[in-house]
């Protein structure tokens, strides 16, 4: 008997020893295919640096467009004339922090917070990586791909900032920890753009000769961003030095193409001769600037709404400029006149002046120029993802009024930068709801 | 009743013997086989005759048939046919035993070659064999949770069945079969012992012959719009090649399946072959389904048109009776469906090799004319045994369909013209021409009937291997391997149509479309087990298990869809001229599985059971190692044959058991992943896609259960019970996470709490057993109490929203295309959705609640106060949502009868019933609340004024008024089968035939108003895991079908 129960514990424990050693040998079985949703680790290798890098200006463009659409139905560039109702709190400048479209939405959707923080998100997980990786590991030039990283970086930052009241930023550590940030005003985001576009352009210039143009272009965009975000500090001799860094002739695109949805023009897809989802508004539909071109269509039958159209872009993949000479001229521009330079300031106001067919200006004072300054701002920038920012930062008075009635009912508010939205709220443990 | 000249002499049931043991009958039956031959050819005294099931009249195989006293004896083949010779005397006393049978004592006149030995199926079945998980299954009276079988051979004989899930029907206390349209080839939804998943599918595991089998309850195209995908894949076997199917329930049961198995397991065992001569059996069934009474149940529409003779703008109420006036015409809305099925088979071999093979087809058409199915099936299996302990089995099974389906829920169907017949479409033309829409809706059903096809057209094979081996005296093992795979094309055509009426009324759909889908799923299995046995000192037995189990599912889809033909007769998407697109997508998980199990047996009267599984699976999270899942189980006999003590009773079994097991996550849920993207230049990159939670691991399910099995008064009544708590913890839920950590979407994490606890009560009783005349009756009842327990965040509510991350789906679409119902748990109308709250049902739906209201003389509501959630009420515009009602039913339960007279004929009738749940009549809300075309919107007067603020509150404003009790009971089968008389087989040459008349679904007991409480969308945007949603969704049809079964 002895020897039958020894013979049934050896059974059990033949079963107890192959159930411990599978135990240590299952997870090979486990290897699955994810053809279509691609594992971070294993993208985010030293070999794929460039391809994350085009990633990240890939959802900055998105962002970017999206950004300029939600950007001018706030301010008074467009009229939202379609009937689809989570549309109507940016129109009617009364967007509340659950209003999910600006929030939430993919940038397709012209979602434009999660979608910006996307863009800033991709590039600081790159620009993350490049500092772990080693030239030998990086196949393009690791200060190349950083300048770009880090450029496209500081423009989310810059336009997170130009957008909304308040934020956060959160990240996700290379150990894919989270890393939750509080809320915070909007000069750190401008703060923290600027520290972005130094790098790049530290970046730019550490690259060894031969410099190509593209990291000249790189580096420009660089300049001029940190310009804009200076000028949003209002550290107006900073942006003025920056924005003399750029050459006549400079223009650095957000691209666009119609082979996919996420590449289109999406301005073009809201407003132009075959896309009537807004109306250009009215304090730009007469102005005969052909930096400005705007065309008279006809009125919705469903709304009533005459539709204006817009022919800066005409079509999908027409580009949207994200930084150019112009825009870096009307920064020096003001600096010159918030210093009380009005005389540096003229000539560039009156090349803007010919540019739009109109006469040479004739202001004298320094707020004629400031009010002069904005005006040439809105048509050389006009539909650049500029105006929202102006708007709050020059304190512009809107068309139509605040409590003037909406043509969707209600009337228009007075909520002009963006909430920070309850998503963030109610999901960061940093921040109280 | 019997003469002299009948062969049987004197019969004794053998009731309150002891049954012999399982290794003394194994005994007698390896000596019976071994004399048998040799008796054959020495002597010529013979007696020879079928065995039958007393219930059914079917045969019954592997009977042992011994004279009494001696161990002279054979086995009968798979047509239940035995012989015995070398005997001597006038009479002989036989004794006909085989587990789960009553045994017979019966003495028979030598010479008697047609003797008819009819065996009764024991109350309580102790040494019934089960699959369990460990090597061969384990003995019913081992097991300390309840198993259900279902005699599948024996129900679909009768002819009332058409696939799988109406076996199941009714069948199996705490499994609900809830089928959701009438169309032939369409499915329905199971649930067993409730939901307990909030996020995850709530659909059992199926397994066919021990392979891990597609199990997604709804395929199909989107031919409903908001309510596809209406095919089930468990339809896909022929219900007549199945001998059984075992149900195990929850948790405590299935712990050896592991991870996935927390919403039970349903095993499919098919037919195998038994020694003896080939037997053939053929089998058809021809008939008719309909649906029932359409005049008497859709009710009659009004609408306001310009009154005759009135002045100006002066209205006049119609009505309309759609149906009656099309039947007036000859031109009936609904059509009669041909069933039309034929299935042969054979079997037999000898105890080296045995097999069972079968072809059938069925070609049947629905009360829709668009509407058929046209499966063809096939089975090979193949048993050997090359030595004494060697068991190898092959089992293949071949499945090829072609299912088109209606439009039922929009674009033209029949009830959906029905429901919302319009009025003003009698009104004649402006040319006093005839209105060409004769008061449908919209077009004439026909001319949809020309313009669409929705089809799914499935291949399925099932492949298994399996190896059973005796090593030792006291060690076998198992091994087991197989496949399973689908092949789905899923298509929706809309032809271009030039026809002008066709034209106006779809505008530039006119130009038509194309849409297809292919959908492919694999799944694989390999186990391995082994199980060592020793008797210890103290009549103790130690049954020591071991085993390994590595499942794998590979999933992908291609799609490619366009619009806009050129010309008329051009259908393929390549032909399209507009919004072309296509995708591809492919998704894999994958489990490993280990299980060690202890049992310790006392006198075949207690076993005290002990296991442990552990499991890995693909789509844990990398911070997830493994999960554990125990079990314990306990099953006590203390009375089993005669009892002085408890002479009423045959045998009596305690059972107790608790148990875990698991359900994985969704594919990908775990990693932070990138998915392709276009970047500047349309040079290909990446974007980041999902944040994934590296710590999620499975939902986790504890149950016990406790129960008990009773036989009594001569087996002829038999009680199984069972009481049961299951609570499923870590449930797999998604968050939001903060945009500004910037990867865009949710985030799965483990933390809701479901608990489900109720009972399950099946009585089996034959209240009159006369020669000549038996009544066998059968109880099923179940209770399912249902709560939410956590949500893991306050403040305790989740609204269900549509979402998926099934391949192929696009977030924010309204379409989920082919995507598998399973990855639309949450999916529900957008609109009315059902809601998870701490405290109540799972998936219940929470409205505002209309208590009181006043009608106006102008007929509208005033004064519409809403239930304020404590007691009270409230004006409705600042009112709470309050609970309306749980979609799954609290109860449910059947009562089968059956009446055999004179051996040969019977009678059987099945009703079932579900109550305690919710339906939101889509129906009502679509040509009421919608299209204003119900009597309630004018004649408000004569209804509760509650419901007129319902209906005229808005468009799902106050939708409690269309929220309705789905309570019912409904005539689910009857059938009528006479066995001819055995004297009479000779004129056909056939060992069997058996002829019957069955119908289904005959009638409905139900204060439900719609069309019928069952009908709801499975799949698409309004079906999923929760919602219970009818909108012009087709009644189950009621049929008729006339059956043959030949066996020879």
């Amino acid at each position: 008997m002895r020897h039958e129960i020894r013979r049934c514990g050896a059974a059990l424990g033949a079963a107890l020893l192959l159930f411990v050693a599978a135990c240590d040998a299952v997870k090979n079985p486990l290897d699955v295919e994810t053809s279509s949703r691609i594992p971070a680790e294993n993208v985010e290798t030293p070999g794929n640096a460039q391809l994350l890098v085009d990633g990240t200006i890939a959802d900055f463009e998105c962002a970017f467009a999206s950004y300029v659409v939600q950007g001018a139905t706030v301010g008074e560039e467009f009229v939202y004339a379609q009937q689809t109702a989570d549309r109507v709190p940016s129109d009617r400048r009364n967007t509340l922090a659950t209003d999910p479209r600006y929030a939430t939405n993919a940038c397709t959707g012209l979602g434009i917070y999660g979608p910006l923080q996307t863009s800033r998100t991709s590039a600081e997980t790159i620009l993350g990586y490049l500092k772990v990786w080693t030239d030998a590991e990086v196949s393009t030039s690791r200060t190349q791909l950083t300048a770009v990283a880090a450029a496209y970086a500081g423009y989310s930052y810059t336009l997170l900032g130009e957008g909304f009241c308040t934020l956060a930023f959160s990240k996700v550590n290379l150990d894919r920890s989270i890393a939750y940030g509080g809320e915070v005003p909007r000069d750190s985001a401008f703060r923290i753009a600027v520290s972005r576009f130094s790098e790049s352009i530290a970046a730019s210039q550490a690259t060894t000769t031969p410099v190509s143009a593209a990291t000249t272009d790189i580096l420009r965009m660089a300049y001029l961003g940190r310009a804009r975000a200076k000028l949003d500090l209002k550290d107006y001799a900073g942006a003025k030095a920056d924005a003399q860094q750029i050459p006549a002739g400079f223009l650095r695109n957000a691209t666009y193409s119609g082979t996919v949805g996420r590449r289109a023009n999406l301005v073009f897809a809201d407003n132009s001769i075959t896309n009537n989802s807004s109306s250009v508004g009215d304090p730009y539909r007469t102005m005969n600037d052909p930096r400005v071109p705007v065309t008279q269509g006809s009125a919705s039958s469903a709304t009533g709404i005459r539709h204006y159209y817009q022919s800066k872009y005409t079509n999908v993949a027409s580009s949207i400029p994200l930084a150019k000479y112009q825009e870096a001229q009307l920064i020096i521009a003001e600096a010159d006149v918030r210093a009380g330079n009005l005389a540096a300031a003229l000539p560039i106001l009156n090349a803007e002046r010919t540019r739009g067919n109109q006469l040479p200006f004739a202001g004298v004072t320094p707020a004629e120029y400031l009010t002069e300054l904005i005006d040439q701002r809105r048509r050389e920038l006009f539909l650049e993802g500029q105006h929202l920012g102006d708007v709050i930062r020059f304190g512009i008075q809107l068309q139509p009024a605040t409590g003037t009635s909406y043509h969707f009912g209600g009337t228009y508010g007075t909520q002009l930068c963006f909430p920070l939205p309850a998503a963030e709220r109610l999901n960061n443990p940093l921040i109280g709801s | 009743m019997l003469d002299d000249s009948s062969p049987v002499i004197a019969r004794d049931d053998g009731a309150g013997k002891t049954l012999h043991r399982p290794r003394l009958v194994a005994l007698l039956l390896l000596c019976a086989s071994a004399l048998a031959p040799h008796a054959l050819h020495a002597q010529s005294g013979v007696i020879a005759g079928t065995v039958v099931s007393a219930s059914s009249g079917s045969p019954v195989s592997s009977v042992q048939v011994l004279v009494s006293g001696t161990t002279t004896g054979a086995i009968t083949d798979g047509s239940g046919r035995f012989r015995l010779a070398g005997l001597t005397g006038q009479t002989v006393t036989i004794d006909v035993r085989r587990l789960g049978f009553r045994p017979l004592r019966q003495t028979v006149r030598v010479g008697a070659t047609d003797l008819r030995l009819p065996v009764t199926e024991q109350s309580v079945s102790l040494d019934e064999v089960v699959i369990t998980g460990t090597p061969g299954g384990q003995a019913r009276r081992e097991l300390g949770n309840a198993v259900t079988t279902v005699s599948a051979a024996e129900v679909s004989e009768r002819g009332t069945i058409n696939n799988v899930q109406q076996l199941l029907n009714g069948r199996a206390p705490g499994v609900f079969i809830n089928p959701a349209t009438g169309n032939v080839g369409t499915g329905a939804r199971i649930r067993i012992r409730g939901a307990s998943s909030l996020s995850l599918s709530n659909e059992p595991l199926i397994y066919i012959d021990g392979v891990r089998s597609n199990n997604q309850a709804a395929s199909g195209p989107a031919n409903q719009s908001f309510g596809s995908a209406s095919i089930s894949r468990v339809n896909d076997i022929n219900p007549d090649d199945i001998e059984s199917v075992e149900i195990i329930k929850g948790p405590a049961a299935a712990t050896l399946y592991g991870t996935e198995a927390s919403n039970g397991v349903i095993q499919i065992i098919t037919k195998k072959g038994a020694a003896g001569r080939s037997r053939w059996n053929f089998s058809t069934r021809q008939g008719t389904n309909y649906f029932q009474n359409p005049e008497g149940r859709f009710r009659i529409n009004y609408f306001p048109i310009p009154k005759a003779g009135g002045v100006a703008g002066q209205l006049d109420t119609v009505s309309i009776n759609l149906i009656a006036l099309e039947n007036a015409r000859g031109t009936p809305v609904f059509q009669r469906g041909h069933i039309g099925e034929g299935d042969i088979n054979t079997s037999g071999g000898s105890d080296l090799f045995r097999y069972y093979a079968s072809a059938g087809v069925e070609d049947s058409k629905g009360m829709e004319p668009t509407n058929g199915v046209e499966r063809r099936t096939g089975r090979l299996n193949v048993t050997t045994n090359p030595s004494p302990t060697l068991d190898l089995g092959f089992n293949v099974g071949y499945t090829n369909a072609n299912i088109t389906l209606p439009c039922e829920a929009g674009c033209g169907g029949r009830t959906l013209g029905v429901v919302n017949a319009n009025p003003t479409n009698l009104v004649p033309l402006s040319n006093g021409q005839p209105n060409p829409r004769r008061g449908f809706n919209s077009g004439l059903p026909t001319q949809y009937d020309s313009y669409l096809e929705f089809y799914q057209i499935v291949d399925r094979f099932t492949g298994g291997f399996q190896l059973n081996q005796q090593l030792a005296p006291w060690f076998k093992h198992r091994f087991n391997a197989g496949t399973d795979r689908t092949r789905e094309e899923n298509s929706e055509l809309g032809r271009r149509t030039e026809d002008s009426l066709t034209k106006a009324l779809l505008g530039t759909s006119g130009l038509g479309y194309r849409d297809m889908t292919f959908r492919t799923i694999n799944n694989y299995t390999a186990e391995y087990s082994a199980s060592a046995v020793r008797d210890l000192p103290r009549a103790l037995k130690s049954t020591t298990s071991a085993g390994t189990q590595y499942y794998r599912n590979y999933y992908e889809i291609a799609c490619a869809s366009g619009s806009a033909f050129p010309a008329v007769g051009i259908t393929t998407v390549s032909a399209t001229t507009t919004g072309r697109s296509t995708c591809q997508d492919v998704e894999e998980d994958a489990t490993v599985g280990l299980f060690v199990q202890q049992q310790l047996g006392w006198k075949d009267k207690l076993f005290v059971t002990a296991a442990i599984r552990a499991d890995d699976n693909s789509a844990f999270g990398r911070n997830f190692d493994r999960v554990y899942y125990p079990k314990f189980s306990l099953s006590f006999i203390p009375i089993e044959g005669s009892d002085s003590r408890y002479p009423f009773l045959n045998a009596l079994k305690l059972r107790s058991a608790y148990g875990e097991s698991g359900k994985q996550p969704v594919t990908f849920s775990a990693l932070q992943t990138y998915t392709s993207a276009t970047g500047p230049g349309d040079v290909p990159t990446v974007s980041l896609l999902s944040i994934g939670n590296p710590n999620l691991g499975p939902e986790r399910s504890k149950e016990i259960e406790l129960g008990f099995d009773v036989g009594a008064f001569n087996d002829r009544a038999g009680l199984e019970f069972t009481y049961y708590r299951k609570r499923t913890i870590d449930a797999i839920l998604d968050r939001q996470i903060a945009p500004s950590i910037g990867i865009p979407g949710s985030q799965p994490f483990n933390a809701g709490s479901v608990r489900n606890s109720g009972m399950e009560m099946l009585l089996r009783g034959k209240p009159l057993a006369h020669e000549k005349f038996e009544w066998d009756v059968s109880v099923g009842y179940s209770i399912n109490n249902n709560a939410v327990e956590d949500l893991g965040t306050a403040p305790g509510i989740l609204e269900l929203r549509r979402q998926s991350t099934c391949a192929g789906y696009v977030p924010g679409t309204s379409n989920p295309g082919t995507c598998p119902v399973d990855d639309f748990v949450l999916a529900s109308s957008g609109s009315l959705p059902p809601r998870h709250q701490v405290g109540y049902p799972i998936g219940s739906y929470f409205f505002r609640k209309v208590v009181s209201a006043t009608i106006l003389a102008n007929g509208s509501a005033s004064d519409v106060l809403c239930a304020d959630g404590k007691g009270g009420s409230v004006a409705c515009a600042s009112a709470p949502s309050v609970y309306i009602g749980r979609t799954t039913p609290r109860v449910e339960g059947s009562v089968s009868n059956t009446l055999t007279l004179f051996n040969n004929f019977r009678v059987t009738g099945l009703v079932d019933f579900k109550r305690d749940y919710v339906k939101i009549d889509g129906s009502m809300r679509f040509r009421c609340v919608i299209n204003r075309r119900c009597r309630e919107w004018y004649y408000p007067q004569d209804y509760d004024p509650a419901l007129i603020a319902s209906l005229k509150g808005g468009t799902d404003a106050l939708p409690s008024g269309y929220i309705n009790d789905a309570s019912f009971a409904k005539l689910r089968e009857i059938s009528v089968a006479y066995t001819l008389p055995s004297r009479f087989n000779h004129l056909g040459g056939f060992s069997r035939a058996t002829l019957g008349v069955a119908g289904r679904n005959l009638h409905t007991w139900t204060k439900y108003p719609g069309l019928d409480p069952e009908a709801f969308f499975l799949g698409g945007a309004r079906g999923g895991g929760f919602a219970l949603f009818d909108q012009t969704t087709n009644p189950q049809a009621t049929q008729w079908v006339v059956s043959l079964n030949l066996g020879w």
